[in-house]
């Protein structure tokens, strides 16, 4: 990054509060309770603003704020990926057990606790706060998103990751990837597979898909359920039950 | 499991399958650029774009999923200019600073990095005796700025260490730090709460 320093418009601000916000309530279930707070994501929601200001490309016709919410929120979803989904050692386990606890101690009696506080009532150092702090697991999936709070909406409570499958389940995977991908070439258009997958795995809001279509949200919820009974059928004609 | 949850978890499967796979061989060809992708985001986005890029977009389950980050990108900013949709909680303020490289200084050396709104003055003072320890401290430079005082501020380092946290008290923070060489000021962010004590 080149060292010219920029300012941090309020508009600026706001943007990255609200995609904080977006983010925390989508994949943050624990609240205040959990690792990652608020504040956590407007450090990474500024890191990812100054990247985004470093590589802004008026030419490109993308407006600016809208470029920023992109990069942002990206830059806060990386965070999220770069959490270790692995088991930590037992003697890391209790320590992060113990902050946890402390943590919802002062939780229970209404004081959000800095690390100073919880460094006193662990009697650790504000560093050791901080590195354990930084090693909590998170079993958030990351593509969990936006389900909740919109018409039709299906929260997804599973936790997939190609880590670790064992060879069964990676087969079994491979097998279905491939049966859907057929299932999706095989409806009649593009536009059928966009409303199917903007939908349904993306999350997008019915208001959303009808604009981008240029049809009407009648329209798009009697397309989409169209297309859902054609995927039914043909993943069902290859032997996989869908009831 | 009902249809509607098996449909998800198998557009999922296919999700995490063929992102591995196209990512790894480029099978289904070039991905869009990012300024079709935002096009394509917009109103009539889809009926406007042409059938090779719609075939790619509605097969490619990593341009779809960028695809998607538009609309989310869209409505943040459209958030912004809709009245009456700010939170309760007042809006924090949002700041950052960056140590030059040709700046480096001794590990001995006290350091004193200005915020790039120039409000703040972020230092490191280390023990001459044992430079390893010494003071992380964050000063409210602009005098009688009574804005932030007594407000919590937090300052984190460019991998998100939190390097210091707590109120302003005369415009003044400060703490001892073990591990002052942990701390990566490159780029350094501060956070101060909007709300006051």
């Amino acid at each position: 990054m080149d060292k010219v320093h920029v300012m941090i418009t309020p508009k600026e601000t706001a943007l990255v509060r609200g995609v904080a916000s977006e983010v925390y309530s989508v994949y943050c279930p624990a609240g205040e309770a959990g690792e990652i707070t608020k504040d956590d994501l407007y450090h990474y929601g500024i890191i990812g603003l100054l990247e985004a200001k470093q590589k802004y490309d008026r030419s490109k016709g993308v407006p600016w704020l809208a470029f920023a919410a992109y990069r942002v929120r990206g830059a806060m979803l990386d965070q999220f990926r770069k959490q270790p989904m692995i088991r930590l050692p037992q003697a890391r386990q209790k320590k992060v057990k113990e902050l946890k606890e402390a943590r919802m101690d002062f939780l229970r009696n209404g004081v959000k606790a800095d690390s100073e506080m919880l460094a006193g009532r662990l009697k650790w150092s504000v560093e050791e706060v901080h590195r354990v702090s930084s090693m909590t697991p998170s079993l958030m999936p990351v593509d969990a998103d936006r389900r909740e709070g919109e018409e039709g909406a299906r929260f997804r409570g599973v936790v997939l990751t190609g880590d670790g499958d064992d060879p069964e389940t990676a087969a079994l995977k491979d097998e279905m990837a491939a049966l859907v991908n057929r299932c999706l070439e095989a409806l009649p258009s593009p536009q059928d597979r966009l409303v199917i997958v903007s939908r349904v795995l993306e999350g997008l809001k019915l208001r959303e898909v009808a604009e981008t279509l240029g049809c009407s949200l009648e329209n798009v919820r009697q397309w989409q359920k169209r297309v859902e009974k054609m995927m039914k059928v043909r993943m069902e004609s290859h032997g996989w039950s869908m009831d | 499991m009902d249809t509607a949850n098996k449909l998800v978890s198998s557009l999922e499967i296919w999700k995490e399958v063929y992102s591995n796979r196209i990512a790894g061989d480029g099978e289904i060809g070039d991905h869009l650029p990012m300024e079709d992708l935002y096009n394509m985001a917009g109103p009539g986005g889809i009926e406007k774009a042409d059938d090779k890029a719609l075939n790619h977009l509605s097969l490619c389950p990593i341009c779809l999923e960028e695809w998607a980050s538009w609309f989310s990108a869209q409505r943040a900013v459209d958030e912004l200019d809709r009245p009456g949709s700010s939170e309760d909680e007042p809006i924090p303020a949002m700041t950052y600073g960056m140590r030059e490289a040709a700046a480096t200084a001794k590990p001995d050396e006290p350091i004193n990095i200005r915020s790039s709104c120039g409000r703040f003055i972020f230092g490191l003072l280390p023990q001459l005796d044992n430079p390893e320890k010494g003071m992380v401290t964050l000063e409210a430079v602009a005098g009688g700025d009574m804005a932030v005082e007594g407000r919590y501020v937090t300052v984190r380092d460019r991998n998100g260490l939190m390097v210091l946290e707590g109120r302003l008290r005369h415009g003044r923070l400060a703490r001892t730090c073990e591990k002052l060489s942990e701390i990566d000021l490159t780029t350094w962010t501060l956070v101060v709460d909007g709300k006051k004590e």
